[in-house]
């Protein structure tokens, strides 16, 4: 057995390996910037940087907390662009509270009915989750011919509420985040129980974890987190347009890449902190992209495809070392 | 009333089926304070699904429970827990992903819980305390469980079992996976749970241990209860008669005491290694029935998966073929090779539990029925199922029935049945009778005896020594990863001989 | 064996769904639906749909998806659409082939090597392979030989879907291939213990799904006459509605069949000539092909296991008796 100094040094180890990760993204980035002719780490860049990783940040927090537990939703990003919606009707009459207030309880209560339906129908989350998202779609398409025919158009911020996008509000923001959902995650019953679902839910359940009232406890605060997202991405963008045809899936692209990389990480860093890291990374990637002169909505998109497929298999194999 | 109250647990007439199979039929226990109570019987016989439903993690169908004279009804594991009973499964383990504290008191966060944070250095502060309370070596409260080794891990269960001050400590095949320092720890452990008028129900396969510990031993045979009688008027041999029901010679395993089979070598394990065992080396004949056991971490069940070349090997050699000059390397390599393979969780590992008799039976052999362009006729299925379920007299509506709808002991058959085809030449068998009734099992020692006459050999990995030592001809016993013992068959071959080296 | 209530639910419901669709729609477009220029229409969608499906099938029954064949049937046509400019008519269905096998590999290998969910690594080659569509089509003209045009009639293009179907058709049902794959659906675990070289058929059957996407890419094009951005476009979907609708359970194994693919094909394509007949825009058809998903996955997967139950309750009473 090993004594208790071993383990004390195996920490240390950990302490060691996470300075050492932090110190080669570091030297990622000088590299990066030499190649960017010192274009990549000015302080306007790396702002715009942070600014682009808030909201993939706070939807991989939501997967952190609905994901995990094996629930793989893809109607996120149809749920994201009606809660947008709401939050910014809501922000006229109620300011702030009213986009954010919108925001969350529209991605609380449509994700607490995919999870209710989920489990009650026992359909595979995946395929459920395409299915719902092409009924959100479809509503928010409702909402956009019935605004046009009313003369009008999908609501706009304008100058209402914009502050929580953009620096150094959505810096707050996102700190604020990085402490809760650490907090949730690492250090409260709910979060020990989505964890334990994770990893071996029949073992769970035995010990005592009650699955389904976590897995719906869990996307609730998941969802919370998705209804933030949309708030801070309804207030950055003023205007977030219904999509069709599954478009919305896409929405979520960057927040899943983000998750499936800080899984890859989780054995360094902690989960939750892993999601803020993996965002500045991949944020980072497709600024220099667009630095390069990469075009967006082209060969942006292959990367983005190539990413999540990379991640996918590191996160894959990070899983391989844990069990087993 | 007087008397109810000496009674720690009682249960009265416990009913509990799955599907077909009767696993618990009107059980009744009591156990006295400061009593400990051995349970016993073989695979299958329902000792385990009594526990379940002791310990809240299944409920029962039927009958009644009390704890400490009042009525006891448990929901789930944490009713049990705040009701003081700690328990150890046999087939559980931890939740890998998380850290030891938290596996300790996963489900019982609340105790350390103010205004909704758990305060984890407290919660690891208990944990510890515990291991420091109970004597054993202490583990850092916060790495991973999954990187724990085998023992370790049990221990953690014990501890978490131990968390809940219990007054019914349940510990199912626990032993076996303890190093024999703290099998001793354990032992005390037990004495002192007892001296403060605790009670202790164990299950264990080591006959001698059982009649050890326990002041009484329940025996349980198919789902029901034989009896229950004070150890001290009970020897080994008596408790294995119980345990079987019949005198264990003659018919049931098989009839000659002596090893026979033909001289030529089969199969050859040349040094074999891999994660799980190390340096194995050992010879085949033809006809032969070798056995192999040892202890749940001991690499027994990893080397029969890398026999049939599911699990690589970082070294070594298996050799088959007229005169062991062709190299198994892979599933395919081994099929051509005429080694056929059943694996140990009959459910998950081999059947396709929600399909037909005829695809189950038909899976192995798809690649000899194909004719030309591959194409297979549905004729060839059918005549190969249907020889398949009459050669083993699977009890079945037709071929076309689901095997969900029959009983453990016809989908064992079904699984046997699909490998003893011409081509099979060498069958490798992990746990062939678990989880089957007595009938089944004398009706699978035949089948192995009748294959061993064919010329068929046989790799048996079992954990019930009964039975390799009744049907085995060579018995190899590992421990540690490594070949500790290598027995023939003969009269006087006994289980403790063999515990001995296995411990 | 007598077959009880939800045995028989489960054969005659795509049937009896496709018989409420085409009474249904009969009644709201007033007959429309049964002019011959509509039935031909019906026709040119049912064709893409079963030849997609037919592919697809292999990996649905492996209890996977593939969400890629819409973008993959795009790229391929585009890409042979700009080599037979070059190297004539001949090489081009064999390129929108090729293109679609390589596709097939790839996701294959990533989804049995390395382990990545199939859902995950073909909605990423769905954007990725889109936006290399849009990137090569976009502000460049390309011109199809009169050859590929001349794909779209009949007399062409029935011969071409009858020999690829039964090809299938006879993988599916009458090969190791088929059986492997409903094997791999119905426990991959078991699959795997009984020496079934499962990575092996997981590739095979996302390339088979590739090579009919870059079939049904092919006669795409022609049908379109020519390349276009957003062909293929929610395709993937469509097919795989056509598989759950048609009783293909979302979970694989051998309720696989691939008649059931063809009572599904023709329900949507039937389903959604009849919506735009009948003039629902195109949020409302959205809305209705996304409940239908649900609701048909729900009722299938209610039936096979209240099938389960029936079976356990049936053996208990075996025994009992």
């Amino acid at each position: 057995m090993k004594s208790v100094a071993e383990q004390h040094q195996k920490m240390q180890k950990g302490t060691k390996s996470k300075i050492l990760t932090l110190v080669l993204i570091l030297i990622a980035f000088l590299i990066c910037n030499l190649f960017a002719h010192g274009r990549f780490l000015t302080g306007n860049n790396l702002l715009s940087i942070l600014t682009h990783a808030v909201v993939p940040s706070f939807i991989a927090w939501g997967f952190c907390f609905i994901y995990t537990t094996g629930i793989m939703d893809l109607s996120v990003g149809a749920i994201v662009i009606l809660a947008s919606i709401v939050g910014g009707i809501l922000a006229f009459p109620l300011g702030y509270f009213g986009l954010i207030i919108g925001a969350v309880i529209t991605a609380v209560v449509l994700e607490l009915v995919n999870l209710s339906l989920i489990i009650k129908l026992k359909v595979p989350s995946w395929v459920f989750g395409l299915g719902a998202a092409m009924v959100y779609e479809a509503i928010g398409t409702y909402y956009e011919t019935f605004e046009i025919d009313q003369g009008k158009q999908v609501v706009s911020l304008g100058n209402t509420a914009r502050k929580l996008g953009s620096a150094p509000w959505n810096i707050i923001v996102l700190c604020i985040g990085i402490v809760i959902s650490y907090i949730i995650f690492n250090r409260t019953t709910i979060g020990f129980d989505i964890r334990a679902i994770g990893s071996n839910h029949s073992v769970a359940s035995m010990m005592g974890v009650k699955s389904k009232k976590a897995i719906l406890f869990g996307g609730f605060i998941g969802s919370c987190f998705i209804g933030v997202a949309s708030a801070i991405n309804e207030s950055y963008a003023g205007r977030v347009m219904p999509v069709t045809g599954l478009n919305s899936v896409a929405l979520v692209f960057i927040p899943l890449a983000v998750y499936l990389l800080a899984q890859a990480f989780e054995r360094i860093f902690n989960l939750t902190i892993s999601v803020v890291i993996s965002a500045i990374i991949i944020e980072s990637l497709f600024n220099i992209l667009t630095i390069f002169g990469v075009p967006s909505g082209t060969w942006q998109d292959v990367a983005l495809g190539t990413v999540i497929i990379v991640c996918g298999i590191l996160a894959q194999k990070n899983e391989k070392g844990i069990v087993k | 009333m007087n008397e109810v109250k000496d009674y720690i647990f009682t249960c009265d007439k416990m009913n509990k089926s799955f599907g077909s199979t009767h696993a618990n039929n009107n059980i009744s226990i009591s156990i006295k304070e400061g009593e400990v109570r051995g349970l016993i019987g073989e695979n299958g016989s329902g000792k385990s699904t009594l526990i379940s439903m002791i310990a809240g993690m299944q409920s029962s169908d039927s009958g009644s429970m009390s704890l400490n004279g009042e009525p006891y009804q448990p929901h789930n594991s944490q009713e049990a827990n705040q009701k003081h009973i700690g328990t150890v499964v046999q087939e559980l383990g931890l939740v890998d992903g998380l850290p030891v504290g938290a596996n300790i008191f996963l489900g019982r966060m609340n105790q350390f819980t103010k205004n909704g944070i758990v305060d984890l250095s407290s919660l690891n502060q208990e944990g510890s305390k515990l291991f420091d309370q109970w004597g054993f070596q202490p583990i850092s409260m916060n790495i991973l469980a999954g990187t724990l080794s085998v023992e370790q891990k049990k221990i953690v269960e014990l501890i978490r079992a131990l968390s809940v001050t219990p007054n019914l400590l349940i510990l199912d095949e626990i032993t076996a996976a303890l190093s024999l320092n703290n099998r001793k720890r354990l032992y005390s452990i037990i004495e002192k749970l007892k001296g403060a008028g605790n009670s202790i129900l164990i299950v264990t396969h080591d006959l001698e241990e059982m009649l050890s510990i326990a002041d009484s031993v329940t025996i349980m045979r198919d789902g029901t209860l034989v009896t229950t009688k004070p150890s001290s008027e009970l020897t080994v041999d008596s408790l294995k008669q119980l345990m079987v029901g019949r005198e264990i010679n003659g018919s049931y395993y098989r009839a000659d005491q002596k090893e026979s089979y033909k001289d030529r070598v089969v199969l050859r394990g040349e040094h074999l290694s891999a994660e799980r065992f190390n340096d194995i080396s050992f010879q085949l004949h033809e006809g032969e029935i070798l056995g192999f056991c040892g202890l749940s971490d001991a690499g027994i069940h990893e080397l029969g998966e890398a026999l049939f070349g599911i699990r690589k090997l970082t070294s070594g050699q298996i050799q088959v073929g007229d005169s062991l000059n062709t190299v198994v390397n892979s599933t395919k390599s081994a099929i051509k090779n005429g080694i056929g393979y059943v694996p140990k969780d009959r459910d998950k590992q081999a059947l396709m539990v929600d399909d037909s008799i005829e695809n189950n039976i038909c899976l192995p052999s798809t690649n000899e029925i194909q004719g030309t362009l591959g194409m297979i006729l549905p004729r060839r299925r059918k005549e190969i199922s249907e020889k398949a379920i009459k050669n083993f007299d699977i009890k079945t509506q037709g071929r076309n029935q689901i095997v969900r709808s029959l009983s453990g002991g016809n989908r064992q058959k079904v699984n046997l049945a699909r490998w003893v085809k011409d081509k099979t030449k060498i069958l490798i068998l992990d746990c062939p009778t678990r989880g089957v009734d007595v009938g089944v099992k004398s009706y699978i020692y035949n089948a192995m005896n009748q294959a061993k006459s064919d010329g068929i050999s046989m790799i048996v990995i079992s954990d019930e020594l009964p039975e390799l030592i009744g049907m085995c001809d060579t018995i190899l016993v590992m421990k540690n990863k490594k070949l500790v013992l290598s027995k023939k068959r003969s009269e006087g071959l006994t289980e403790e001989s063999l515990i001995e080296v296995m411990l | 064996m007598k077959k009880n209530v939800f045995q028989r639910a489960e054969y005659i419901l795509p049937f009896a769904g496709l018989l409420v669709i085409v009474i249904a729609f009969s009644i709201t477009t007033r007959g429309t639906l049964w002019t011959s220029d509509n039935l031909l229409a019906i026709l040119s969608t049912i064709i893409p749909l079963i030849l997609g499906g037919c592919g697809m099938i292999f990996v649905v029954a492996q209890g996977g998806c593939d969400l890629s064949v819409g973008s993959a049937s795009a790229i391929a046509g585009t890409l042979a659409a700009i080599v037979c400019q070059n190297l004539g008519f001949a090489a081009y269905i064999p390129t929108a082939i090729l293109i679609g096998a390589l596709i097939g590999l790839f996701n294959g290998v990533i989804v049995s090597h390395f382990k990545v969910q199939s859902i995950m690594v073909t909605l990423a080659m769905l954007i990725a392979l889109r936006a290399l569509v849009v990137y090569i089509t976009n502000g460049s003209v390309i011109y199809v030989p009169e050859q590929v045009l001349d794909l779209n009639n009949y007399s062409i293009k029935i011969p071409v879907f009858l020999v690829a179907v039964l090809i299938m058709y006879f993988l599916f049902e009458y090969t190791k291939v088929g059986y492997f794959s409903k094997s791999i659906g119905e426990n991959e675990m078991a699959a795997k213990y009984t020496g079934i070289p499962v990575n092996k058929y997981k590739i095979i059957a996302f390339i088979l799904s590739g090579i009919m996407a870059g079939l049904v890419g092919s006669l795409n094009v022609g049908r379109i006459g020519g390349v276009d951005p957003t062909m293929g476009n929610f395709f993937e979907l469509e097919v795989m509605i056509a598989l759950f609708v048609g009783g293909v359970p979302v979970t694989g194994g051998s309720g696989s069949k691939i008649y059931r693919l063809f009572i599904g094909a023709i329900t949507v394509s039937v389903l959604e000539n009849g919506l735009t007949l009948s003039k629902v825009d195109a949020g409302s058809a959205e809305l209705i092909e996304g409940i239908i998903l649900i609701a048909v996955i729900s009722l299938t997967l209610f039936i096979r296991d209240k099938l389960i139950q029936k079976q356990e309750i049936m053996k208990t009473e075996h025994n009992a008796n």
